[in-house]
């Protein structure tokens, strides 16, 4: 009988404890829950898309070089970011067209040197500071004949996706090629020693924005 | 005596469960309190290279603009004994190209305003410039980068005159 009266006294004691227990596991599951939701570090919009933020170096460190190499045209000996600054605007389209073959001819040097397989995207606008397309994004229809002839006579443009010989479609999906070539590009300014342009005397000195990509295509 | 024992016996609890209570308690506790104290080392710093790249090419971009507006600098310097005032001069008017609508093509080419004959100096026909610069860059009010570097760009002054004169 006393057996019986010392263990239903047990599982009374037992119970109390096992009931204590539990809510002593509640409690510290709330709180550790509501701890590590305190300290979230990142989720949804607190993200940040490093990609955007990924320069280019090696475009950077390869047009430097390009701007140091020299050709000659016409018995004139000077270095790439001499020929850029001359009056692109206004030069003969043959000559334009040399400059343009030499500095292709040392990009093409370097993708060999580096297997041959890179891609690649060069862009010299002289006179305006904007991006080409962004102006002619801005531009209404009626100036934006007048913009993009004065860009085209202004700058200097090749990638590895040009080809003479392509046709309308293709024309299409190179130029768009290209468009995104230079969006993974890196830029520079050469200065000009002038502040005469097509339009007049402006306050500040003329620009040329080079945009320049090399790598994976 | 004997009575009055058996009575208080009857109320206490067995002391192993009561034990057991207080050490589950004192776990939970002290877990907690761990979590809570060491808690600040779940830190919200990122490292990554790719931030450091960015300043980088801006690192290239002010040296490159630096090294094209010294060696146009010294071109107009026609006191050969002393050509640090002139220098200075010469660097000023060259920098102020680089604006386009009263600000500049790299913010950071505003450092360079007010350089000093304690910037310059003029070594066995060489010109040399020294400049502490600073790189700033918010990343989306998130990350920020500080990168500050010095530099010494130098121009060999007497080479480039007497190449000058000999044309």
């Amino acid at each position: 009988m006393a057996s019986k009266r010392s263990q239903i006294g047990s599982t009374l004691s037992w119970f109390t404890a096992t009931i204590i227990i539990f809510f002593i596991m509640v409690l510290f599951l709330t709180v550790s829950v509501l701890d590590s939701a305190r300290k979230k570090v990142t989720s949804g919009w607190d993200d940040v898309k490093l990609e955007q933020f990924n320069g280019n170096l090696n475009s950077q460190r390869t047009l430097f070089n390009l701007l140091d190499s020299s050709f000659e045209i016409d018995n004139v000996t000077m270095k790439v970011k001499d020929w850029l600054v001359l009056d692109l605007y206004n030069m003969e389209e043959s000559k334009k067209s040399l400059i343009r073959e030499n500095i292709k001819q040392r990009v093409l040097e370097l993708v060999e040197v580096n297997g041959g397989k890179d891609c690649y995207a060069f862009q010299a606008v002289s006179g305006i500071s904007q991006d080409p397309e962004e102006l002619l994004k801005v531009t209404d229809l009626k100036g934006s004949g007048y913009v993009s002839d004065f860009i085209s006579k202004s700058s200097i443009e090749f990638s590895s996706y040009y080809n003479p010989a392509i046709d309308l479609r293709g024309l299409r999906y190179a130029s768009a090629a290209h468009g995104k070539l230079l969006d993974r590009a890196t830029s520079i300014f050469l200065i000009r020693n002038t502040r005469i342009n097509v339009f007049g005397v402006e306050e500040d000195y003329q620009k040329v924005k080079i945009k320049f990509y090399i790598g994976v295509c | 005596m004997m009575v009055l024992n058996k009575k208080m016996n009857r109320k206490a609890g067995p002391i192993d469960i009561t034990l057991l209570v207080f050490m589950a308690l004192a776990l939970a506790g002290g877990t907690l309190l761990i979590f809570y104290l060491h808690g600040g080392y779940v830190s919200s710093k990122i490292s990554d290279s790719r931030f450091l790249e960015e300043t980088y090419i801006r690192e290239g971009q002010m040296d490159f603009y630096v090294n094209e507006i010294m060696s146009r600098a010294i071109v107009n310097i026609n006191d050969k004994n002393n050509p640090v005032p002139e220098f200075i001069n010469n660097f000023e008017i060259e920098l102020g190209k680089y604006k386009t609508n009263q600000s500049y093509v790299l913010s950071e080419l505003v450092q360079l305003e007010n350089i000093s004959v304690d910037n310059v100096q003029f070594v066995d026909g060489k010109i040399i410039f020294l400049m502490n610069i600073n790189l700033k860059q918010d990343f989306e009010d998130k990350f920020n980068v500080n990168y500050i570097y010095s530099k010494k760009f130098e121009e060999n002054f007497v080479k480039f005159k007497k190449l000058q004169n000999s044309l």
